[in-house]
């Protein structure tokens, strides 16, 4: 029951276990745990890291029903997993649902090294809320509801990762050809393009001057490029 | 279906820990009672956050430090199981008439040990694990101390030792 489920989420993740009620229940916090205890709790859960780092009684009990639930959907519901919490207890299960938290987080973005240090700080993206990643799991990674939901953040991320990394690529052998085409044109730039100016999705040490290099309109669409 | 047969199954029995207050002091809407029972049942916090509005398993973990507000709630929260009736304002008119007996009853049950509860524990593990140690510690302090014989396990070689020492 309790110890024998296991998804391919369970078996990517680092093991975090916790003995409730004389049994081994392994806790893998996933998207479908976090929407849960959302729903409960109305605590954005996505957004704010409040529930793990100073839960409430009440989120408390929540995040360890959605996340018992996980491995027996049939025999658990919400008071069960108040009467397995204890005073005995509660500082464990409170350290192992953070610890299972911790490990469901991607790794921290490692720092790239930047054309311009001026441009730091200024453009870091907000944190996606939920909309945006069910869209991204929908249209970039072509997901079904289930296997997004069934995904812990780190898995998801990584995926994305390597999403935008096989973008980059194709954007790169575009690049080629347009570079090619433009670099031998009857008006070819004095200073050469280059294929990487074309990538969209640049790694921050290749991205042009601000201005500079192909452009995009969020709004309209269109592309324009300046050498 | 079978989820709801789950669901009704009966209460469990958990642990109480009864304490006895004067019940005159007690400005409540109900007969006020001289002894009540406090038992820890966490869906009880639960529900009884809702009713407060505040983070109570912050003031479980930090029982020297809550607001009275908290410990109004948590005080709410235990008696709940024995006394299904109880207001909340009746929890904070028990803590009126006598808090220390309530605190300590609150203590009890969640198993929080008191400052003296801690030290005669640690007294206990220091003489088990190195009884010269305590000895000298106590001598140090200039407490008077004595060990007697039949107090000291007969199988503890070093407390017999550190007995005769002390003697």
């Amino acid at each position: 029951m309790s110890s024998s489920s296991s998804s391919l989420s369970d078996l990517l993740i680092e093991r975090v276990t916790l003995t409730l009620g004389g049994l081994p229940w392994r806790l893998v916090v996933t998207y479908r745990v976090l929407l849960e205890c959302q729903d409960a709790t109305g605590i954005d859960m996505l957004g704010s890291v409040e529930a793990f780092v100073n839960p409430t009684a009440t989120s408390l009990r929540a995040l360890l029903y959605a996340l018992l639930k996980r491995c027996d959907e049939e025999g658990m519901y919400l008071r069960r997993v108040g009467e397995l919490l204890k005073p005995e207890n509660l500082a464990e299960v409170e350290a192992a649902i953070l610890r299972a938290y911790v490990v469901s987080l991607p790794d921290a973005k490692k720092k790239q090294p930047t054309a311009k240090n001026k441009d730091e700080g200024k453009n870091v993206p907000p944190p996606m809320g939920w909309m945006e990643t069910r869209a991204a799991a929908h249209v970039e990674l072509r997901l079904s509801g289930d296997e997004w939901l069934d995904m812990s953040m780190r898995e998801f991320h990584a995926l994305r990762e390597a999403h935008v990394e096989q973008l980059r690529h194709w954007e790169l052998i575009a690049g080629q050809i347009v570079a090619a085409i433009k670099n031998h044109s009857m008006n070819a730039p004095k200073k050469w393009a280059q294929a990487s100016d074309f990538v969209f999705h640049r790694l921050p040490v290749d991205a042009p001057e601000r201005g500079k290099g192909a452009q995009i309109d969020s709004k309209t669409g269109a592309i324009w490029f300046e050498a | 279906m079978e989820k709801n047969k789950k669901q009704q199954k009966p209460k469990q029995v958990l642990p109480f820990v009864e304490f006895s207050i004067d019940p005159s002091g007690i400005d409540s809407a109900s007969d006020p009672q001289d002894s009540y029972r406090l038992t820890f049942d966490y869906n009880e916090i639960c529900d009884a956050e809702v009713v407060t509005g505040l983070n109570l398993l912050w003031a479980l973990r930090n029982l020297d430090a809550t607001s009275a507000g908290q410990m109004r709630g948590l005080v709410y929260a235990l008696l709940k199981s024995a006394h299904p009736e109880v207001l909340l304002s009746e929890a904070g008119a028990l803590l009126a008439a006598d808090s220390a007996s309530v605190i300590n009853a609150v203590r009890k049950v969640l198993k929080v040990k008191t400052a003296d509860e801690a030290v005669l524990e640690s007294l206990a593990r220091i003489a088990a694990e190195n009884p010269q140690a305590l000895v000298d510690m106590l001598r140090e302090a200039g407490i008077d101390f004595e060990i007697r014989a039949d107090e000291a396990p007969a199988s503890d070689a070093a407390f017999s030792d550190a007995a005769a020492t002390a003697q």
